[in-house]
């Protein structure tokens, strides 16, 4: 009632202008200065997000390297995109995309344009594409398991660089998922997915059940904060 | 209070050489001649002013033309040049007047009621002649109360001409006697007469006229004296939008086409724009050498005035699918299409330009294949690892995400903790050592090594009658991996079907 009734007092005009003037700092010191800035794209893991500042940065180039797990990550960043109403990109050079697991991980397949490439050199021209057109939150190359002549990635050294200005400009998030480093220096984030470890249970007549799987994903290098976070998964069959 | 008639008359005139030059603007300042047919018996019905300077006249053979000017540019007037000249006049005056009656050279519209947007007849004479020149037209614009004035003084002076109401006798009277289109008797009789112009056939009185000249004479004496109550008779406006171009010698390379297709494209676009209509979907007929043709559709994702996008559409379906022979002849043809109208959300994200996005997917074919890019969908089926592929198009913003670009990302429920699998297309065979339901040992080209668990097997059958039939087994290998394997039970094969990652 105090509250209400200091509201209803009238105030001279020289206070009210300067409590405009107050709010006006106020809203300008917190308002963004360009436009909304999206926010990044949160995996859903509460480690790696806060070691990432909220999720997968904006305009980055962010890969994902190591055993077991990419293509559980490479899901979980997709459907955090999605839910926002964005647009997303997989371009697959294995071909390994499972729908209905992604579905099942809250991934929507209408907002998800899929590009199955012949090899990792045409994966980094679709790369250059989609970048170019613009409008996809986020585009994740998926080179894991690639093998033979199809695995072979020319004139890195060339490409990284502008693709790292592109996704830049276009405020995309590009999530490269491979067996091994590809992208040299030019990753803002390197994330590093540990050998997975089977967890079995025992099923009737004396059998076993894959239960799930352990896997330990961590930050190995980060232009975002210090390395060294990691999050222990146990993702359920 | 009902707008007072005033007629408007676009008139092209040389039409055979305006519609070879908007077919071919490089040529403008050329000594170019535009004939009825090929050959150099041919006569020759228009030439450009540097051919006349030279000496060229109208009804010369090009024979007689190339005697007297060396550098000669011969083009034939095609049916469909003039045609699409025709048309891309209509589409200016569509953009005034919904009221136009098409001639063949010239157009009428009724500009009576357009005082609100143009006071000035002027600036709606500049404004008639500014649109035709965006469609590559040059013409004259005469604007007078009734349709026969305004048109003989379109076909007869160049630029604009305004004749003010009930000074159409004055204004047609300095205009030669061939305007009327008189009968060569009735030339001859005229001059005999020691009559030249309009105005002094306008002096003659009318009813002795139709003693000397019959029927005609008054109707002539009217037309001169600018007397003419003839209605407009309007001309349903074309339904397609077609642009073509033949050619001297068939081309049978890609990049000459697509500079050929680019100016096709050009005009198509600029008339639309003068309809202030849009390009949607289009279709490419090319006439083969030496004969046969191939009709080809191209689908633009939102109709758009851009040239780009729809050039680059057209050159990637020709380059998936070159034509079977050497074009001698392009068309393009198009319906228009309303532009597409947006409305920008301040909240939820903003998707690719559709048109960029309909380039890019082109693109991502012809790169990949036709049926490995597009939106994933999961098919009718028990068999896991299955995948269905769609055209991708960009779904319209979800209701309620309306503030998810601001909203706090982790107040939105993480995804489950899931295990995705990692399929492999096709599925390698495998070599399998089983006992019993106890897989022991596998071999692959990529993996290989003892089983250190196994789990399964769990029988998936699928189709009509059980046309598959397979048991499935999860497997962990001696490194840790894991793996789904299948037995078809009917082939009695073995193979490696999915890796947990």
């Amino acid at each position: 009632m105090s509250g209400q009734a200091a509201v209803a007092q009238p105030r001279s005009s020289a206070s009210t202008a300067a409590v405009i003037a107050n709010l006006r700092q106020v809203i300008a010191a917190q308002a963004p200065r360009t436009g909304v800035v999206k926010p990044p794209i949160a995996l859903g893991l509460g480690s790696l997000d806060a070691a990432l500042h909220g999720g997968l940065p904006r305009g980055k180039l962010v890969e994902v390297v190591g055993q077991s797990g990419k293509m559980s990550l490479t899901l979980r960043a997709l459907a955090g995109a999605t839910r926002r109403g964005e647009l997303v990109a997989l371009i697959d050079a294995a071909d390994a995309l499972d729908p209905k697991a992604a579905q099942q991980l809250g991934v929507d397949l209408a907002r998800t344009l899929w590009v199955r490439v012949k090899s990792g050199k045409d994966g980094l021209k679709a790369l250059d594409l989609l970048l170019g057109a613009g409008g996809f939150g986020l585009v994740v190359i998926y080179l894991a398991g690639v093998t033979g002549p199809a695995a072979a990635l020319s004139r890195t050294d060339q490409v990284w660089p502008r693709l790292t200005q592109r996704a830049e400009k276009a405020g995309a998030t590009v999530l490269c998922i491979a067996d091994r480093p590809v992208t040299g220096s030019f990753a803002a984030v390197t994330l590093c997915c540990d050998e997975g470890q089977g967890i079995w249970e025992s099923a009737p007549g004396g059998r076993l059940r894959l239960h799930s799987q352990r896997t330990r994903i961590e930050v190995q290098r980060s232009r975002l904060g210090p390395p060294g976070d990691a999050e222990l998964l146990t993702l359920r069959k | 209070m009902t707008p007072r008639s005033r007629i408007a008359c676009l008139a092209i005139p040389a039409l055979p050489l305006q519609a070879v030059l908007r077919a071919e603007p490089q040529l403008l300042g050329s000594a170019l001649v535009v004939t009825a047919g090929s050959g150099e018996r041919s006569p020759i019905l228009a030439a450009a002013l540097a051919a006349r300077k030279g000496g060229v006249r109208a009804g010369q053979t090009v024979a007689q033309a190339r005697a007297v000017c060396a550098d000669l540019i011969v083009r034939t007037a095609t049916p469909a040049l003039l045609t699409a000249a025709g048309d891309a006049l209509y589409d200016v005056a569509s953009a005034f007047s919904p009221c136009i009656e098409r001639r063949e050279e010239h157009v009428l519209l009724e500009v009576g009621d357009l005082g609100q947007l143009f006071p000035a007849e002027e600036a709606l004479g500049a404004a008639l002649v500014g649109h035709a020149e965006k469609v590559g037209l040059r013409v004259n614009v005469a604007l007078a109360d009734n349709q026969a004035t305004a048109h003989l003084l379109a076909r007869c002076r160049l630029g604009i001409t305004l004749v003010p109401p009930g000074e159409e006798r004055a204004a047609l009277a300095p205009l030669p006697l061939a305007a009327l289109g008189l009968l060569p008797a009735q030339a001859a009789l005229l001059a005999r007469w020691g009559l030249h112009t309009i105005g002094e056939f306008a002096a003659l009185p009318r009813k002795q006229l139709a003693a000397r000249l019959g029927a005609q004479g008054p109707a002539l004496h009217r037309l001169a004296c600018g007397e003419d109550q003839t209605p407009l008779s309007p001309t349903p406006p074309p339904l397609v939008i077609s642009e073509s171009v033949e050619l001297d010698d068939a081309v049978d390379n890609l990049e000459p086409l697509a500079f050929l297709l680019r100016g096709l494209l050009d005009r198509a676009v600029s008339r639309l724009g003068a309809l202030c209509q849009a390009c949607g979907d289009f279709t490419l007929h090319l006439e083969l050498e030496p004969r046969g043709s191939e009709e080809r559709r191209v689908a633009v994702a939102a109709p758009t005035r851009e040239v780009a996008p729809l050039l680059e559409l057209a050159r990637l379906m020709l380059a998936a699918r070159p034509p079977a022979a050497a074009v001698r002849s392009l068309t393009v043809r198009t319906l228009p299409s309303r532009p597409r109208a947006v409305q920008m959300s301040l909240f939820t994200p903003a998707g690719p330009l559709p048109e960029r996005l309909a380039v890019t997917l082109a693109r991502l074919q012809a790169l990949c294949g036709d049926d490995r890019v597009g939106t994933p969908v999961v098919p009718d089926t028990h068999l896991p690892g299955q995948a269905g592929v769609v055209p991708f198009v960009e779904p319209p913003p979800v209701p309620g995400r309306a503030a998810s670009l601001t909203a706090d990302p982790d107040a939105a429920e993480p995804p489950p903790h899931l295990l995705a699998t990692h399929v492999l297309r096709p599925p390698p065979a495998a070599t399998v050592k089983a006992r019993g339901p106890l897989v022991e040992f596998v071999h692959t080209e990529a993996v290989a090594g003892p089983v250190r668990r196994c789990g399964g097997p769990y029988r998936l059958r699928d189709g009509g009658g059980a046309r598959t039939l397979r048991d499935y087994y999860d497997v962990e290998l001696h490194d840790g991996g894991l793996y789904r394997l299948f037995h078809d039970l009917r082939a009695d094969r073995w193979y490696l079907d999915a890796r947990y990652d």
